[in-house]
């Protein structure tokens, strides 16, 4: 076995608290990458880029081989349906007709992306660790992109912007148990606290006073608190309710809308007065 | 030649794990590639060249995180430190060696995670489940890469010449 020399030993304790001291300076929240960081992730991203097109490519085919049986026999299967949504179809036409003229009277107006510029984005990457629920998208600062700013698609809210390089930027996924966000059933207006628990389909609204009025199948959104997020975003519906153990305050389970697991285009919103 | 060798690796691995085992996930868990090569690597080139070879490997990884900078460098610099103390008492050419060893390295990797989460003020909330598919697929990686490394050990790009030998005394 290997005895150190009084000098490495030393050099090693010196090493250590060096680390112990970089890692508590270095933790989810600083604003500027270091430039190894930034050179890093500038040289990887095009590899990543390159090897996520080439899985994705492979993984369709073999899917689509794999189901080719499968698809037969839901192909026949939706020729029937076809026949049967094509009627319901004139009747849903009639009732999106009534939803504008209805949407007109009472002056509705989404609040999404009204106010915002965005960005399009692809995902390149996913977090290479079992620790943390980030993605890498192929847009930095060249592009504008900057610190905190929120990501979209359609389905509802994704993430925001932790860290910037001049071709990337990594996206802190709402699931993270660090990405925390105000919320707001939209329903009673009740406010709450969503938090992730690292799981990819299952979120929490917490810090909903006791007696709260929530119930199960109401949608949740953004509160617009906190400044980072836009007001009305959507977040995902309501699950599951459940008394905390200290008896004062509720909790609620929430499925997301957005399906993380899933997700190749984004949108970037860059408009945010505080990013800029 | 042999530093270009380790760097290519150390590259290769990253991309890797961000990009292609996302989708090779098992029970939501995949591989720590960086952690199984260092634990092969200290299996085969003793404590102190494990150690060094840990601490470059984690430091790179966490320069990419860039989270927590030095975290990946001191857990893994560690496992190296300890895994390589049983690089005269195995059997290399035993299977069983670098079972036992990227479990061990992995059950160290897992302490020392939480052990530091600790120390950072952020609880870990990571799943048993996912903790257990990572060792036994860390396990599995490293049954795949072992011969490979002990080969190139022996003869290869990862020999050492005489002259380094005393270094690990």
């Amino acid at each position: 076995m290997a005895r150190l020399p009084k000098k490495s030993f030393w050099g090693i304790l010196l090493l250590v608290v060096l680390l112990l001291f970089t890692m508590k300076l270095t933790d989810i929240n600083r604003t500027n990458l270091t430039p190894p960081e930034v050179l890093l992730r500038d040289i990887l991203a095009p590899l990543q880029g390159g090897v996520m097109v080439v899985t994705a490519k492979v993984s369709d085919a073999v899917s689509n081989i794999s189901n080719y049986k499968e698809t037969n026999i839901k192909y026949e299967e939706l020729k029937g349906q076809v026949d049967n949504l094509r009627s319901k179809l004139s009747q849903l036409e009639e009732y999106r007709q009534e939803n504008v003229r209805l949407r007109r009277l009472l002056n509705l107006q989404t609040n999404l992306n009204s106010d915002w510029d965005s960005i399009a984005a692809s995902v390149i990457a996913r977090d290479a660790s079992n620790w943390y629920h980030t993605i890498t998208l192929n847009r930095g600062s060249n592009d504008g992109v900057g610190q905190n700013m929120p990501i979209i698609n359609s389905e509802g809210l994704i993430g925001r912007v932790i860290a910037v390089t001049n071709n990337t930027a990594e996206v802190l996924l709402l699931m993270d148990p660090e990405g925390a966000v105000g919320g707001l059933v939209q329903e009673t207006r009740t406010p709450g606290i969503i938090e992730g628990v690292g799981q990819e389909q299952q979120l929490m609204l917490v810090h909903l006073a006791h007696n709260a009025e929530v119930e199960e199948n109401q949608v949740v959104i953004t509160s617009g608190l906190g400044d980072i997020f836009p007001k009305g975003l959507r977040i995902g519906y309501i699950t599951n309710i459940a008394v905390e153990a200290n008896g004062l305050v509720k909790k609620a389970v929430v499925k997301p809308f957005v399906e993380f697991d899933r997700l190749e285009e984004v949108f970037i919103l860059t408009g945010h007065k505080e990013a800029k | 030649m042999r530093t270009a060798g380790l760097a290519a690796l150390l590259m290769i691995s990253l991309v890797v794990e961000s990009t292609l085992l996302e989708s090779l996930k098992i029970w939501g868990a995949k591989p720590d590639l960086i952690l199984v090569w260092v634990i092969l690597l200290s299996l085969v080139w003793g404590p102190r060249r494990g150690a060094a070879v840990g601490f470059v490997f984690g430091l790179v990884e966490d320069l990419f995180f860039a989270k927590y900078i030095g975290i990946n460098a001191l857990i893994k610099m560690s496992v190296g430190f300890i895994i390589g103390l049983g690089e005269n008492k195995l059997v290399k050419e035993n299977i069983i060696v670098p079972i036992t060893a990227a479990l061990t390295g992995s059950i160290l990797f897992w302490f020392f995670a939480f052990a530091l989460d600790l120390y950072l003020g952020r609880a870990l909330k990571v799943d048993f489940s996912i903790i257990l598919a990572n060792l036994l697929y860390n396990c599995f990686v490293a049954l795949l890469g072992y011969k490979w490394v002990y080969k190139s050990s022996q003869n290869g790009l990862l020999k050492f010449t005489e002259q380094w030998r005393d270094f690990n005394g």
